[in-house]
């Protein structure tokens, strides 16, 4: 172990490597899952690959902006899924289900 | 730590207050029949969207920053805010009568489109990616709950469901690029991002974050080929609110990407502005030409806005192109003449379907005949189609006259004839709702419910003598408009 | 030497396979030493008690929603205490009315909520 306090232990690539990969897999999952609970875990995915690449960030360039971000990201992420929640249930009340791809009353 | 300059932020303190106020006031408004009288809550919102209104042309002229430089106060700040606060008000004006027709008329819409323009003030208002962000998303969740405000109805649901997965989508895609700028410059404010990426523009990295931080706003301002959302969403969302999806977070949405492309990314000017003048041809080519087979009128306003996103995106990639900032004027004066005639149309079918609140569905068939029913609304109507095709003498020609003009300066004269063509194409689907309410006899006879909300008509007054007096005298909104970019640029 | 990357990557990987033993030592342990008895009772869901009817995964009551939201949205607000309550002395008075407005913010929020009723349960 040779790391001193200012040097990263883990290079800051790896980060983006594994947020890039989360990321990609909360894409996917939007796109392509069909129940709305999947879609709505897939978009908290891709929103903390974004933390992770901030917090990541954050330590390589050694200020804390990118750490406040995730604190706003957070409060956002939670209102969000609040949000997709209600959605959900009044959905539900009025289609009992939530296969996002039954919800097409309206075309052209 | 400093005490915060507030004087920045007084018109978003007013709104943001009388939200409160409104979320307050409405669980203690009951009547007998549990429905509550509210006017009440319509004052208290109207009183702030006016002190909003009045603070912000108070505070012309001047120039200080806040909250460690994440937002401003210039004209360019205050350009949008008037902007915000007079559609805002236009669209609470027009809203009581449709939501009594409905039977569904609660107070909590008023403070939701309040924290909407707060949102969209501070987006415009912002220097930072991180208030970019945040004002973004409190804009965009308070247009979710608002597309689904008729929770028993099927079609609003729908309508806020997709208009939910599709936003959060694009804004995490957003927040993503966002992220990878931090991780490029280090820091998150426009300036000092525009500073650290200035000498390498082209690289690989910043290529991505700018595309995705792109593609994330040309999401909100539906931009093909990322509009999907757009009819879906304005055809089921309650009508006002249709129209304050079409004007509000659009604008704010190019008023973020001038904002932040200009000062955040001007080494690579080139690359976006390509970005943008791609989207723009194929934004036009699909708004316009889908907006031709509808035969849903609020359908094809929904295409029709999308359209004019093209035309608007001309002139912002045309600034990118040139790498200056000058075409964007034409884009603010632009934005300011669709404001008023877009709501002027969508308010227009929202006073329909409060005349018939049971049999009108927007078809265009049922559009037959309204010059003999309500002439007024006929009349008004085809001044707004008129301004939209682009008709001089009226706002759309102006808008349309300085984007296209600007387009042209930036030496892309076969961008503003794509633009003027499609323009052409676009008065068929215009005119065709005008022939149809002046020289087509009704299929069947329409029982019709008056009289109109004096809401209502204020609305579509304002909108209506707006739109004239945009089209006749300029000039102002030009002034108003370079001293906007004059701030911007210092 | 080894890079030091690869050297924590190592560090990490030795503790994993640590935890993973134990726990597995743990789950198999008391499977070997505990006493079994083999009554059919042992796969009801409660031993003793009432006989469950139907499917677990019924329903809930729409309250349970609203007030699950509600924890959420509250409960995350705690993230922007906590930094604040750490710096709160070098920030100074400022900050404090800052958190005023912002617990104030809230508190519009829990009014809302309980004037309309989220909290009742009748």
């Amino acid at each position: 172990m040779g790391a001193t306090p200012t040097e990263m232990p883990i290079p800051v690539d790896w980060y983006l490597y594994l947020s890039a990969a989360l990321f990609i897999v909360g894409a996917a999952g939007v796109l392509i899952r069909r129940n709305l609970f999947v879609v709505l875990f897939s978009l908290e995915l891709m929103l903390n690959a974004v933390n992770i690449n901030l917090v990541g960030f954050s330590r390589f360039h050694e200020n804390l902006v990118g750490q406040n971000f995730v604190l706003f990201v957070m409060a956002i992420a939670a209102a969000e899924a609040a949000i997709g929640l209600a959605i959900a249930t009044a959905l539900f009340r009025n289609r009992q289900t939530l296969m996002v791809d039954l919800f097409d009353r309206m075309k052209g | 730590m400093q005490w915060p300059d507030l004087v920045p932020v007084i018109p978003e303190l007013i709104l943001l207050v009388a939200a409160c106020v409104v979320l307050l006031v409405e669980p203690f408004l009951k009547t007998e029949d549990g429905r509550g009288d509210k006017t009440a809550v319509i004052a208290i919102a109207l009183t702030g969207l006016l002190g909003a209104l009045v603070v912000s042309l108070a505070l012309v002229g001047q120039d200080r920053e806040s909250f460690a430089g994440m937002l401003v106060l210039d004209d360019w700040a205050v350009f949008f805010k008037v902007l915000f606060a007079i559609g805002a008000g236009l669209v609470i004006l027009m809203s009581p009568g449709y939501l009594e027709a409905h039977r569904r008329h609660l107070g909590e819409f008023y403070a939701l489109v309040l924290l909407a323009v707060v949102g969209m003030d501070l987006m415009a208002a912002a220097r930072d990616f991180i208030l970019l962000y945040v004002a973004l998303e409190l804009m965009a969740i308070s247009s979710y709950v608002l597309a689904a405000f008729f929770r028993y109805r099927v079609r609003s649901n729908e309508s806020s469901l997709k208009y939910f997965l599709t936003g959060s989508f694009a804004s995490a895609i957003m927040l993503y690029g966002i992220s990878l700028v931090y991780g490029l410059a280090g820091a998150t404010g426009y300036a000092a991002v525009g500073q650290a990426l200035g000498g390498r523009g082209g690289s690989a990295g910043v290529l991505l974050a700018v595309f995705l931080v792109a593609v994330g706003l040309g999401f909100k301002v539906s931009a093909a080929p990322f509009h999907m959302w757009t009819p879906d969403v304005y055809q089921g969302a309650p009508t006002p609110i249709a129209a304050f999806f079409s004007v509000g977070p659009k604008t704010a949405a190019f008023a973020a990407i001038m904002a932040a492309f200009i000062v955040a990314f001007p080494g690579a000017v080139q690359e976006w502005g390509v970005f943008f003048i791609v989207l723009s041809i194929a934004t036009m080519l699909v708004g316009n030409l889908y907006a031709l087979v509808q035969t849903n009128v609020k359908r094809m306003l929904a295409y029709s806005s999308i359209a004019h996103a093209g035309y608007l995106l001309t002139g912002v990639g045309a600034m990118g192109w040139a790498g200056n900032s000058y075409p964007g004027h034409g884009v603010m004066v632009y934005l300011a003449a669709y404001t008023f005639m877009n709501l002027g149309a969508f308010g227009l079918l929202a006073y329909l379907k409060t005349q018939m609140p049971h049999s009108f569905d927007y078809s265009l068939k049922q559009m037959a005949g309204l010059g003999r029913r309500s002439p007024w609304a006929a009349v008004l109507l085809s001044l707004f189609l008129l301004s939209l095709t682009g008709i001089p003498g009226t706002a759309g020609f102006i808008g349309k006259f300085y984007v296209f003009s600007g387009v042209v300066w930036a030496d892309l004269w076969w961008l503003a004839v794509i633009g003027v063509l499609l323009s052409v194409v676009s008065a068929y689907y215009y005119l065709r709702v005008i022939i149809y309410m002046f020289f087509r006899e009704p299929e069947e006879e329409y029982e019709v419910r008056e009289p109109i909300s004096g809401g209502m008509a204020a609305s579509l007054a304002v909108s209506a003598i707006a739109t004239v007096v945009i089209g006749i005298l300029p000039s102002w909104l030009w002034d108003s408009v370079a001293s906007a970019f004059n701030a911007l640029f210092d | 030497m080894v890079n030091p990357a690869i050297d924590l990557v190592i560090q990490l990987g030795i503790m994993f396979a640590i935890g993973a033993a134990m726990a597995m030592a743990f789950i198999s342990i008391s499977h070997l030493l505990s006493p079994r008895s083999t009554n059919p009772n042992k796969s009801e869901p409660y031993e003793c008690g009432v006989v469950p009817k139907s499917d677990a995964r019924a329903p809930f009551n729409v309250h349970y929603y609203l007030v699950a939201v509600l924890f959420v949205l509250f409960d995350l607000e705690a993230v922007f205490i906590y930094p604040w309550a750490v710096s709160l002395r070098t920030l100074g008075t400022p900050a404090l009315a800052e958190m005023f407005v912002f617990i104030a913010i809230l508190l519009v929020g829990y009014v809302y909520a309980w004037k309309k009723g989220v909290f009742e349960w009748e």
